[in-house]
């Protein structure tokens, strides 16, 4: 039937965009510095923690509960680039892997222990009441999140496209060493790729709160699947992570739906593998020979 | 010439070392064979004196999920024992010994659970509390059979009962218990003749699915479609989806509490209402907190109820940790308090009586105040039987509609 | 001069010997005098030497992205129980399981010549996912998510080698069997090959080192090591489930390979030792001892990234400078 194939489109698209904020942080801060940040996953899932502190606990206004969210999410990803990346800049991937996961592992348990394992319920942002069009079964939420998150894409995009700061970090992106010989302040920019970082993940995380409950294992869950999209979408344009989140998310739906639930992860896994032979860089990768310089 | 010398004495390094350890060998042969424990009777260990030194502390350790993808299991459990231990030794302990409990993570990893099990029965504690999942426990039980230590394991896996062990018991009915009762009740009174299953692919999934086929093939009830889906997964859009495609008078849900309240809140969206079936965590107040209403219809079994110690326990839970108790809290609690009972209606701290007393013994709420049901029986094999309460949720209340006493087969009383 | 310089070599080289004869003896010697607790850490910790020693090929030497390690463990572990639990010898499974390694080597090994770094990062991943799900799912073949147990230890020459500690040194024999290896191989033109292709893939191709069959050999090599490392694991625990193989499981090992020193046989054996000994020594601190063991694995590779043996060289160096000062004067 045509509508449950859109609605589980759109499902996927929904959980896609997810992805795709998670993936696009972990780009920027790849092509920033090189760093491959395993912690992603627990640094979406502390903004989860954040907003349902500041605004159920201590019972803030919304808009306040979301703002300080995001001011705390970016002040930790400053603190986490001072603290432990800056001294491991230029050192090997694995270094770097290991210590971000290290981090996760200490911030996921920390999370567990003060706060218990126990999920607890927040509320939707959107409307969740489904309605329906034309037989398609559609909640707010979903359309909410995908706009949402395209509409930070865009305002990141346009952001280095059109800013000074922002063409900085593109060139710190494409050539460190050639952005130094400019005169482009180099590690500045990455710590300000990190403060970005936060503050993607903050709004994912305020994003998926209702949807994924407020849970330590959270970062568990979307880790991977950020991982999986950032590669899928290619290292080298803004779109590459947010096409490879919404591939992913409605790969995963249709699956699920049509081939099988309990071998899903095989079968993704198979057609990304696939796709990654044909297309080595992913799908807006640049080749490695054209690198320019 | 370097090259060769440097061969050569790396020669003979080798061979030395090849040497010594076919030597070391060799005097092992001499050594007395150590195999996995052969089911005889219990052999006479020696009992913790508790009249020479009556104030000493008597040791528990607990071995358990704290990390990985057991900790929400795990870790309610620690919470409701360290309640426990508060209360046991705020009222002066066991037989007037306080109780002191060493906790071991188990990674949920079945080969860090037996380094942990192997750590622990190094400290001699009374008993052991621990572990919930199945593949752990099977592969650390033997540590405790062949240590005689009572150990108090959360599993539901059928095997663990199976091998003839005499020191193992459950603190739970197991799903080859648990699911003909289900099953047998919701062809009976929910004119159940075809069905549903939509179950996790994990320790505890397929357990319950296991048991739940061969109940359902006895009796019967055709299975229309079997959903299987990956543990952790938030999105049943597509799963929901399928329900609703074919025609059934039952939906049996096997998945975890979260999981089930991201499952039933897809479910409503789509406009599902197949009657609702399942176990004990889908029945759980934790997924009320979670989705409200969506939960409302659900039909599970309980034993952790109907007695004052139940509603007490819940509500003190809720109060210390701000959340209700799940099943996993329940069965840790529940070790603790059938440990203080047996002992004290034994008097004494002996393993082997301990152990020969539980097997086919019989405990009421009437034994310790403290305990989650009115009454437990354990069979000979370690397994737990106990009343059944049918529960089903109603407008976010679990709501009594049917009680089944324990049957405990012939064989094991 | 010539002579003294000679000298210098040949007393480092008894120094090295000296120091790996007193590990051997006491690995050796001491568990007579271990409780069941301690001796099985130390026979875990050997197993996973194996795996690692060979993650050291495939990531260390070579320098290939391989996330699907404890899948190769995993592959020989089941196909040992298996065979082993429908009557058959486990020096049987050891020949399967190596043959099967390599072929599984080379399959997985092929996409390594089509991506690199993190594209070839999430193919293995994929690789290891999809092992992980299978054997969870395909209960019928698998045991499902418990697994498949009652493994029984083998024996050697009409010696059964069921006690723990007969089956320890049964493991240690292939342990150092498996270093010996391992030291052959990067001494030979195999090791020269691998090094030169971690270090620069165009230079090693310029220079003539077939990059294809290297890549390809050094994740079957690897393969190889993880899967003998999986039969003795399914001995040893007599029990196995598919929660002992996902890619935790696997990072773990990548931890043991960086904390000891990638790249270097000694520091796989070191790291594993770390990684396998910190956090049983950290029990007392129940459910605290993860947040201080990612934290002392932070601040190590934050201080230390290329080693726990560059370490160990560096106090070694500064041990023998400050007794050669005091020979000199």
């Amino acid at each position: 039937m045509i509508s449950s194939l859109i609605q589980v489109i759109i499902g996927g698209l929904a959980h896609g965009a997810i992805y795709a904020i998670a993936a696009l942080g972990f780009v920027l801060l790849y092509t920033a510095s090189g760093t491959v940040n395993f912690a992603q996953g627990e640094l979406i899932m502390l903004p989860v923690f954040f907003i349902y502190l500041f605004f159920i606990v201590f019972e803030l206004p919304l808009i306040l509960a979301i703002i300080l969210t995001l001011a705390l999410s970016a002040l930790l990803g400053l603190l986490i680039e001072k603290g432990a990346i800056q001294h491991l800049l230029g050192k090997p991937f694995l270094t770097i892997i290991i210590v971000t996961f290290a981090l996760s592992e200490f911030i996921k348990y920390s999370v567990a222990i003060a706060a218990t394992a126990y999920a607890r319920a927040f509320p939707s942002l959107f409307n969740p009441t489904p309605f329906s069009v034309k037989g398609i079964i559609l909640s707010q939420e979903d359309l909410g999140v995908i706009f949402t998150v395209i509409g930070v894409v865009f305002l990141l995009y346009m952001f280095m496209k059109w800013t000074k700061t922002g063409k900085a970090m593109r060139a710190v992106a494409q050539n460190r060493n050639v952005a130094r010989i400019v005169g482009i302040n180099v590690l500045g920019i990455i710590a300000l790729v990190f403060v970005i970082n936060g503050i993607l993940v903050a709004v994912g995380g305020i994003l998926i709160a209702p949807i994924y409950f407020v849970r330590y294992d959270i970062g568990v869950m979307i880790a991977l699947k950020a991982f999986i999209a950032a590669i899928m979408g290619g290292f080298n344009k803004i779109q590459g992570p947010l096409v490879g989140g919404l591939f992913l998310g409605v790969t995963e739906g249709l699956v699920s739906t049509y081939i099988s639930s309990a071998y899903r992860d095989i079968f993704v896994f198979a057609i990304l593998i696939i796709i990654l032979l044909i297309k080595p860089e992913g799908f807006f990768g640049i080749k490695e020979e054209e690198y320019t310089v | 010439m370097n090259k060769k010398t440097t061969k050569k004495s790396l020669g003979i390094f080798a061979l030395g070392v090849l040497l010594l350890s076919v030597v070391s060998f060799a005097g092992c042969i001499t050594e007395e064979e150590e195999t996995t424990p052969v089911p005889t009777t219990a052999a006479p260990t020696t009992p913790v004196p508790t009249t020479a030194a009556p104030k000493e502390p008597v040791l528990l350790c607990q071995v358990i999920e704290m990390t990985g993808m057991g900790s929400n299991c795990g870790i309610p459990w620690t919470q409701a024992v360290t309640m426990a231990l508060e209360e046991i030794n705020d009222s002066g302990g066991i037989l007037g010994r306080k109780v002191e409990i060493h906790t071991y993570d188990t990674a949920t990893d079945p080969a860090t659970s037996k380094s942990a099990m192997l750590k622990a029965v190094s400290e001699e504690p009374f008993a052991i509390l621990g572990t919930i999942f199945s593949s752990s426990t099977l592969v650390n039980m033997d540590v405790t059979e062949n240590a005689k230590i009572p150990q108090f394991c959360g599993s539901t896996n059928p095997t663990i009962t199976e091998k003839g062990y005499n020191y193992i018991f459950r603190t739970s009915t197991q799903s080859a218990i648990a699911m003909p009762q289900l099953v047998d009740w919701a062809v009976e009174k929910g004119n159940v003749k075809n069905a549903v299953v939509l179950y996790q692919s994990d320790d505890y999934g397929m357990g319950c699915y296991n048991s739940w086929k061969d109940a359902a093939d006895k009796v019967n009830v055709d299975i229309v479609l079997e959903v299987v889906v990956e543990p952790g997964q938030v999105d049943y859009s597509a799963e929901s989806v399928q329900i609703e495609g074919v025609e059934a008078d039952g939906l049996f849900v096997f998945l975890t509490e979260e999981m089930t309240a991201y499952f039933l809140r897809d479910y409503r969206k789509i406009g599902g209402s197949k009657p609702l079936f399942g176990d004990t965590p889908q029945v759980s107040p934790i997924i009320t907190e979670l989705i409200g209403s969506d939960h409302d219809g659900m039909t599970g079994l309980l034993v952790f109820i109907g007695c004052d110690g139940a509603d007490r326990f819940a509500e003190k839970f809720k109060q210390k940790w701000g959340i209700m108790p799940d099943h996993n809290a329940m069965k840790g609690y529940m070790a603790m308090y059938i440990i203080k009972t047996v002992v004290e209606k034994l008097g004494e701290f002996d393993q082997e009586k301990f152990v020969n007393w539980l097997r086919g013994g019989t405990l009421t709420e009437s034994d310790d105040s403290h305990f989650l049901a009115p009454q437990l029986v354990y069979g000979t094999n370690g397994d737990m039987f106990q009343t059944s309460f049918i529960v089903q949720i109603q407008n976010g209340e679990q709501v009594v509609i049917d009680i089944l006493p324990p049957e405990v087969p012939e064989e094991l009383t | 001069m010539v002579t003294k310089t000679l000298g210098l070599k040949n007393r480092k080289i008894l120094f090295i010997y000296g120091i790996i004869s007193v590990i051997l003896l006491i690995l050796i010697g001491i568990p007579y005098f271990l409780n069941p607790y301690l001796l099985y850490v130390l026979s875990l910790t050997l197993v996973m030497v194996m795996a690692v020693i060979g993650l050291n090929i495939t990531m260390g030497y070579a320098g290939q992205v391989s996330l699907c390690h404890a899948a190769f463990m995993g592959i020989g572990a089941y196909i040992t129980a298996l065979l082993i639990t429908h009557g058959h010898s486990f020096w049987l499974a050891l020949p399967i399981v190596i043959v099967v390694e390599i072929g599984f080597g080379i399959i997985i090994g092929y996409p390594s010549l089509k991506v690199k770094h993190m594209y070839l990062a999430l193919v293995t991943l994929g690789f290891g996912r999809i092992f992980y799900v299978f054997v969870q799912n395909a209960s019928d073949i698998t045991g499902g998510p418990t697994g498949i147990g009652d493994i029984t230890r083998p024996g050697f020459l009409f010696i059964p080698l069921g006690s723990d500690l007969r089956f320890y040194y049964f493991i240690l024999l292939f342990t150092i069997l498996i270093i010996f290896s391992a030291m052959w191989i990067a001494k030979s033109r195999w090791g020269r090959a691998f090094k030169s292709l971690r270090e620069n893939e165009v230079k090693a191709a310029m220079v003539g080192v077939d990059i294809r069959r290297y890549k390809l050999l050094s994740f079957v090599l690897g393969a190889i090591y993880a899967g003998i490392g999986g039969c003795f694991y399914a001995c040893l625990l007599g029990y196995i489930g598919p929660s002992g193989f996902t890619d935790v499981v696997t990072f773990r090992m990548i931890m043991m390979l960086v904390i000891g020193g990638l790249g270097r046989l000694e520091g796989a054996i070191l790291g594993t030792g770390i990684i396998t000994i910190l956090p049983e020594a950290l029990r007392a601190y129940e459910q605290y001892y993860i947040l201080i063991f990612a934290l002392i694995t932070m601040v190590m590779i934050i201080f230390v990234p290329k080693g726990g043996i560059w370490i160990i060289e560096k106090i070694i160096t500064k041990i023998k400078s400050i007794s050669k000062l005091g020979d000199s004067s």
